[in-house]
């Protein structure tokens, strides 16, 4: 079995915030834009850090 | 009579807005079709004219009704305002296109009309606060897909794909229509092209959704002109339609813009994944940049892949390996974490710095539409 690495955290991280915003859209009485645009912009942070501070790039 | 013809100038500025947009949209949905030799420039026009008119008349008039009167009452669009949005759209156009500096058409549509909004006092802050929180979720998404399908599914994905493995037709031809396959044409082949041009058609579908408002919402919104939705569309998609026919011809030689750069399968996934983002943010009214979302998923589909031979005691290391999206044309055959640098070619398609490209688009073509917008509404309204 493949071990969980660095980045399939970046990704399931970027997923569960994208995700959790858009659940408190729904579930809540928070209007769905802002829930899920903060969930955006913290999958954004997870982001950057998969991008340019622990990322693939040369 | 300047009414008359202040709206004669409206209308052949929302013409050149949907020339311009015509020719930039058929590029990049037929460029992969065209350059498999799997459709002619003049089917590519034809079929995006087909798609962009549905496109426009389905989910489009969702984004003209939010563009041309909600985020501005429709009384604010007095023949001078819309002719000085859609001049505005037309400069970032002409920007784009002479200096090869990417702008969004909508960004700069939705700037203008905020630029006008803050002048008079009259912008909706809920529906630009709605539309903004959509601008941050497209990229996003359209990034974590990329990256989820370059980095667990794309090897996986080119084997089943191909297309190039026969030369000549790929259909026995009866009366013009395709009756069976040629004996040289392998079934996988059958599909995978057909395919390419379905998503081509999706492409122009979505490209209609979103863009035709760019080019008639001021005028559909203006009450002065009284141009009704339905004609609004048509006189847009008519005007991307002449741009298909004739702009195209070059932009699909040439487009160099990102996806017609890639290889067939990952130009197809980036296709499908921005049409279906902007599709859906069309059908909620909010007008978006697909130009925006297509390259932040190519951006994850490159950084997916890229990440692949990487493994994690190696990262904890600080070790970083090179970014080679060319990469996606490559199938080693093994797992993540398997993979080295050298196992990817040494060709650059992906250059890191386009994020802060996209970024710098993403934040300063609406900041700097809904500026100059508000400074010329300002003095406008001071001088009566």
């Amino acid at each position: 079995m493949t071990k969980i690495d660095t980045y399939d955290k970046v990704l399931a991280g970027m997923f569960a915030s994208l995700s959790a915003g858009a659940f408190l859209g729904i579930l809540t009485k928070i209007p769905l834009h802002y829930a899920a645009g903060s969930g955006a912009a913290v999958s954004m942070l997870l982001m950057y850090y998969g991008m340019f501070e622990n990322g693939p790039v040369g | 009579m300047i009414e008359t013809v202040l709206t004669a100038l409206g209308l052949l500025a929302a013409v050149f807005v949907g020339i311009n947009i015509g020719g930039s949209s058929t590029g990049v949905a037929f460029g992969p079709s065209v350059g498999s030799k799997l459709v002619s420039k003049k089917s590519a026009a034809g079929l995006m004219t087909v798609f962009a008119l549905l496109g426009g008349w389905t989910l489009g008039r969702q984004v003209i009704d939010t563009m041309g009167g909600k985020i501005v009452p429709q009384s604010e669009f007095t023949l001078v305002a819309s002719l000085t949005i859609l001049f505005f759209i037309g400069l970032s156009l002409m920007i784009s296109n002479l200096a090869g500096v990417p702008a969004s058409t909508s960004m700069t549509a939705v700037g203008a009309i905020a630029g006008l909004g803050i002048a008079t006092n009259t912008l909706n802050w809920a529906v630009m606060g709605r539309i903004v929180s959509w601008w941050l979720v497209a990229p996003t998404v359209a990034f974590l897909i990329g990256a989820v399908i370059g980095r667990y599914l794309y090897v996986h994905m080119q084997k089943l794909f191909k297309i190039d493995s026969s030369d000549g037709n790929l259909f026995k031809y009866t009366h013009h229509l395709p009756t069976g396959l040629q004996e040289n044409t392998s079934i996988r082949e059958a599909v995978s092209s057909i395919l390419v041009v379905i998503i081509a058609c999706y492409m122009a579908f979505s490209a209609g959704a979103s863009n035709v408002a760019n080019a008639v919402a001021p005028l559909v919104g203006s009450e002065v002109i009284g141009l009704n939705i339905e004609v609004g569309i048509l006189l847009g998609v008519g005007a991307m339609s002449i741009g298909g026919f004739t702009i195209a011809r070059k932009t699909l030689e040439t487009v160099g813009d990102g996806i017609t750069d890639l290889p067939l399968l990952a130009s197809l996934v980036v296709s499908s994944v921005s049409a279906s983002i902007i599709s859906i943010l069309s059908l909620m009214g909010i007008p978006a940049s697909l130009a925006i979302s297509s390259t932040m998923c190519i951006t994850g589909l490159g950084w997916g892949r890229a990440s692949r031979t990487v493994k994690v005691k190696d990262t904890l290391k600080g070790e970083k390996p090179e970014m080679k999206p060319r990469a996606l044309k490559e199938d080693t055959g093994k797992k993540i974490g398997e993979e080295s640098k050298d196992d990817l070619p040494d060709k650059k398609l992906f250059d890191p710095n386009i994020i802060s490209h996209v970024v710098s688009m993403w934040i300063l073509t609406p900041v700097i539409s809904a500026t100059a917008s508000y400074v010329v509404f300002l003095i406008l309204n001071t001088l009566g």
